[in-house]
């Protein structure tokens, strides 16, 4: 027989520097995934939301509900919104959130008769020209927001609401 | 404006601007009543929570005033309003229910009563139920502006 090229010394040395290998790495690697999670988690920007197909749209502005869903904690809801879309003369289509930015009521079109054509609050008498500006003088200080927008394949998908700057 | 942390804070901050409640009234059974009185909470809570998201700046959204159909709910209810109009917050008090038991007590009750007849949504399509609650919240809201109306004129 010829003699063992491996000692039982060093067999044992070989199989315990590899299972404590293992489980060292069974330990860290779940650390070293925490503390590089923020870098790979993914965009937590909402995503798009179909709410309507483009040939519904017109030159005076429109209201669509739609449904997005909404983390609030561990709590997982539906939550309705709402978005005032029209075309406007240059073909651009234009979508405002009808939150008010005085307390957050919904605003309306055209529902003030002593001020056509313009969105109306009706809680605290706020007004908007139909491109969002905030009119001087009424509660709200700062223009609707403008949802981001896209077209595809006829339809019109919206995402953020986002604010502008005051007037 | 919900009753919720947040929103406690903006009316903390705006509460001028906030002068009208709307309290909606769910009867609460356990024995035969059991399914329907859950029908109708869900349903008052959907039109409450649609007329509070409308109208989030002026109208704070109470907690539901729950009661057991066979004890004095009236009594109870007349005390909760007394409280809250002793607080000086709110000048207009809308209550909203399915529960045909307060009709009667209209007159009684110091605030405007809205009786809206609980319809069956849970097998409804999500599309068509934002529909039709959009469509049985209409006539509130021109009542709530009624009502905001006559202050501003008297």
């Amino acid at each position: 027989m010829s003699k063992e090229d491996i000692s039982r010394r060093q067999f044992l040395n070989y199989t315990l520097t590899g299972v404590g290998g293992f489980m060292a790495a069974g330990m860290l690697m779940p650390m070293v995934r925490f503390a590089l999670d923020p870098i790979l988690k993914e965009g937590t920007d909402q995503e798009m939301v179909a709410v309507t197909s483009v040939e519904e749209l017109a030159n005076e502005p429109k209201r669509f509900d739609f449904k997005i869903k909404q983390k609030d904690g561990w709590y997982e809801s539906d939550v309705t919104q709402s978005a005032w879309v029209y075309k406007a003369k240059n073909g651009d289509i234009i979508a405002l959130s009808p939150v008010c930015k005085h307390l957050g009521c919904t605003v309306d079109w055209n529902t003030d008769p002593s001020h056509p054509n313009q969105f109306f609050c009706p809680c605290h008498l706020g007004r908007y020209t139909k491109d969002g500006t905030n009119v001087k003088g009424t509660a709200p200080l700062a223009p609707l927001d403008v949802y981001d927008s896209q077209v595809k394949d006829g339809k019109l998908y919206l995402g953020k609401a986002k604010p502008r700057k005051g007037a | 404006m919900k009753w919720k942390t947040k929103d406690a804070d903006l009316f903390l901050k705006s509460g001028e601007y906030v002068d009208s409640l709307l309290i909606p009234l769910t009867p609460v059974s356990f024995t035969q009543d059991f399914k329907s009185s859950v029908t109708m909470a869900e349903y008052t809570e959907l039109l409450c929570g649609e007329i509070e998201r409308q109208l989030h700046g002026r109208l704070f959204l109470s907690p539901n005033f729950t009661y057991v159909k066979s004890e004095s709910a009236i009594e109870k209810l007349t005390s909760f309003i007394e409280h809250v109009t002793n607080s000086g917050h709110f000048k207009h008090i809308f209550l909203m229910t399915s529960d045909v038991y307060w009709k009667e007590f209209e007159q009684r009750l110091s605030g405007q009563l809205f009786w809206v007849p609980a319809l069956p949504l849970d097998n409804m399509d999500e599309n068509y139920k934002l529909e039709v609650v959009k469509e049985q919240v209409k006539p509130l809201f021109q009542l709530i502006f009624k009502d905001w109306q006559r202050s501003i004129n008297s």
